[in-house]
């Protein structure tokens, strides 16, 4: 079945924008947002930007290093609405500077095809180049016409493929310890990827992974180690872990599911199975993205 | 059928003793196979299994690590390695004296479990060698463990088939521990002097650790050693309240999860299940040997071969256990050699003159099943591979980076073995034989 597109208005694409703050930024949105067609009785651009608030204090947005986010559920609402910002100088926001900000207004009664679309933004922005392609149009009808080929609004249940974000760059079986470490640092990660020269998944690289092989055995038979005041062994226990490269620590034990795979299939392999995170790879077990806990747990509180 | 069951008892120690099969899928199956092909009743080879000893197990499991789950050893090594005020040979003096302690309460296994995590620790921050510490600490648990009833597995098959009782066990085994370690520790001393120079920083280091923080849960502490004490005067007054060892542990356990608060769940996960079921597959297997006259024809033959000399049988008995002991399990022979003192018991009796079931007991059948205790027990000091505490050490230790060979433990078990067995032999002739 080909995904309905979603038409977006131009008029609802702020480009290259300039606010003096978040609070104006999003009175700016709110009004793009109310724009054009009728919206439900009683509901204007200060109904929207009073919503705004009550997102925000719920922590409803959802975010990349560029992106902000947010789902609006309007009593009443005919069908999605989205506005976004590009702004000419990145705002600061929860200490994390935006580029780009997004409002997607979706149904109370059906929110999912909303969620999904916020997803999609997500993992649009997740991708440095759409990314830089966004930031640099001049032209709100082209950047209208090139959203709607890239978002869609599916009547059916939120995907895998719909969750998923970009790995952030190939991890090899010879990718030094240090390198992979310090990768998963930058990106806040417990636990990464790791693919042979065609992305196909050959396991993981976790953060318990690389403290069991550094730290000795003998800890996880202690029950405590509060009581030791003046000991710091850690540089002499992983020293030996200098050396080392992917495919010494790397488990093959992952999980992985495919881009159609619903959202309770990802929730229970990451719940009840107990998995760091999931994989979605194609037929060929070939990488296309990854779902983290934080991840889901950004969505499913939105539902 | 008195062949097939030697038959197969003996596949199933070959296949224990070269570790083909898991262990207790061996002896399992073994016990499995015996009521299948029809060596023994399916009803007698249930009765076989000794329900005092699978509770003793049991509850002793839970026991300990409910204590251990309060930070206990861990104060416990620490305010022990600070009163030694982080002296390395003192160190090792007293853990290897705390181990023995420990291990005359607790199963061997379960005390180096307990103790080598600590050890390691304590020889890390010391910048000490923990090889020699792990491998003496295993043999003070062999040695410790067979003072008491509860000490060792093999005291307590012989307890629970014998009905001695748990004072029984500290008045004819714990002097003569005793002895033996009083002298292992002087010899240890004497043999390490070199373990007493440690840093002054790295001293400092330990003397300022802080044992108030290793204890966890306090109340559930206080609460589980009030049910332990109650538990061991149960022990002690076993025999006078007509309670089996292994109902008192299994009720003390319960009390104990319960007055701590302990999920009782989680408590029975913490039973090594796969080491209660070596021991039901075991007394299946033996059940079998019994009921087709194994051990009747067995006892026939020792007499022969010792021309009924009662002396010469402890002492064969004796050096026989440890010298076996120390190459194989010593569960499945201790489980095997019961039956076989109870048949030969009687004989002697005869030979000797006694007439009174009471006498007879007391002269011959105690004395065989004390020889029996403290070569089983013992003999497992000689190799790496002679005791489960021993593999469990060094396992432990090549895990951290610790490792020691077989050479190395042999150098330290052999002596302490042979040492400990010929003490043993000295004091069954003063006490039993003269």
């Amino acid at each position: 079945m080909i995904p309905e597109r979603i038409p977006l208005d131009p008029r609802r694409v702020l480009l290259q924008v300039d606010p003096p703050d978040r609070s104006a930024l999003l009175d700016d949105l709110c009004i793009a947002l109310a724009t054009a067609e009728s919206l439900p009785a009683g509901v204007d651009a200060a109904a929207l930007r009073a919503q705004v608030d009550r997102a925000l204090d719920e922590r409803a947005a959802a975010r990349t290093d560029a992106l902000v986010a947010l789902a609006l559920r309007v009593q009443g609402l005919a069908g999605l609405r989205i506005a976004v910002a590009t702004l000419a100088r990145p705002l600061a926001w929860d200490s994390r500077p935006a580029q780009v900000v997004v409002l997607v207004a979706m149904p109370q009664e059906n929110p999912a095809p909303g969620l999904r679309i916020v997803n999609q933004w997500v993992s649009l922005m997740a991708d440095p180049e759409r990314l830089h392609h966004l930031l640099g149009s001049r032209s709100a009808p082209d950047i209208a016409a090139w959203l709607g080929r890239h978002l869609s609004e599916d009547e059916g249940p939120l995907l895998a493929g719909d969750l998923m974000r970009p790995s952030y760059g190939r991890l090899g079986p010879e990718t030094p310890i240090a390198d992979i470490t310090r990768l998963m640092v930058a990106h806040n990660l417990d636990c990464a990827g790791i693919t042979d020269d065609n992305r196909r998944l050959l396991g993981q690289v976790t953060a318990d992974g690389v403290f069991t092989l550094g730290l000795p055995d003998f800890f996880r038979q202690l029950k405590s180690v509060a009581f030791i005041a003046e000991f710091d062994p850690l540089e002499r226990y992983f020293r030996q872990e200098r050396g080392l490269t992917a495919k010494d620590v790397m488990s093959p034990d992952v999980a992985t599911c495919a881009p159609t795979a619903t959202l309770l299939e990802v929730l229970f392999l990451l719940s009840v199975k107990g998995y760091p995170k999931v994989f979605v790879v194609d037929d060929d077990n070939r990488l296309l993205g990854v779902i983290d806990r934080i991840r889901l747990l950004d969505r499913v509180v939105n539902l | 059928m008195m062949l097939a069951s030697i038959a197969l008892f003996a596949v199933t120690y070959v296949l224990l003793a070269t570790e083909k099969l898991d262990k207790t899928a061996a002896a399992l199956l073994g016990g499995c196979v015996a009521v299948m092909t029809g060596l023994v009743p399916h009803h007698e080879a249930l009765a076989a299994i000794d329900l005092n000893v699978v509770f003793l197990l049991m509850g002793m499991m839970i026991v300990v690590n409910i204590l251990a789950g309060t930070g206990l050893f861990e104060w416990l090594a620490v305010t022990v390695a600070r009163k030694a005020k982080a002296d390395g040979l003192r160190i090792l003096l007293l853990f290897v004296g705390a181990t023995a302690l420990l291990s005359a309460f607790l199963d061997n296994v379960t005390t180096v479990i307990l103790v080598a995590p600590i050890t390691i620790l304590v020889c890390e921050i010391l910048e000490l060698k923990a090889a020699p510490f792990l491998v003496l600490e295993a043999i003070a648990s062999n040695i410790g463990g067979t003072a008491t009833l509860i000490g060792d597995p093999p005291n307590v098959l012989i307890a629970s088939a014998t009905g001695l009782t748990f004072n029984q066990f500290i008045v004819n085994l714990t002097p003569v521990v005793l002895v033996m370690l009083a002298l292992l520790l002087p010899a240890v001393a004497l043999a390490l002097p070199h373990l007493a120079v440690v840093k002054p920083e790295n001293k400092a280091r330990l003397l300022r650790a802080r044992p108030e923080r290793t204890i966890l849960q306090p109340v559930a502490l206080k609460r589980g050693l009030i049910v332990f004490a109650f538990i061991m005067v149960g022990f002690f007054a076993s025999h006078a309240l007509h309670i089996e060892p292994g109902l008192i542990a299994l009720v003390g356990a319960l009390v104990m999860a319960v007055a701590t608060g302990t999920n009782l769940h989680h408590a029975l996960e913490k039973v090594e299940w796969t080491a209660i079921f070596f021991f039901v597959g075991l007394f299946m297997l033996i059940g079998a040997m019994e009921h087709n006259g194994v051990f009747e024809a067995l006892g026939h033959f020792i007499l022969d071969l010792t021309k009924g000399n009662f002396t010469a049988t402890v002492l064969v008995i004796l050096w026989f256990a440890a010298i076996a002991s120390s190459i194989v399990d010593n569960i499945p022979l201790v489980i095997a050699m019961i039956p076989l003192i109870r048949i030969i018991a009687p004989e002697f009796g005869e030979q000797m003159g006694l007439t009174d079931a009471a006498a007879i007991r007391a002269q011959v059948e105690e004395p065989l099943y004390w020889s029996l205790a403290l070569g089983a027990c013992l003999g497992g000091n000689g190799t790496i591979i002679g005791a489960s505490a021993n593999v469990v050490v060094s396992q432990i230790a090549k895990r951290n980076r610790h490792p020691f060979t077989f050479m190395e433990w042999a150098r330290y078990g052999l002596p302490i073995m042979l040492g400990t067995v010929a003490i043993s032999t000295v004091y069954l002739y003063l006490r039993y034989l003269r």
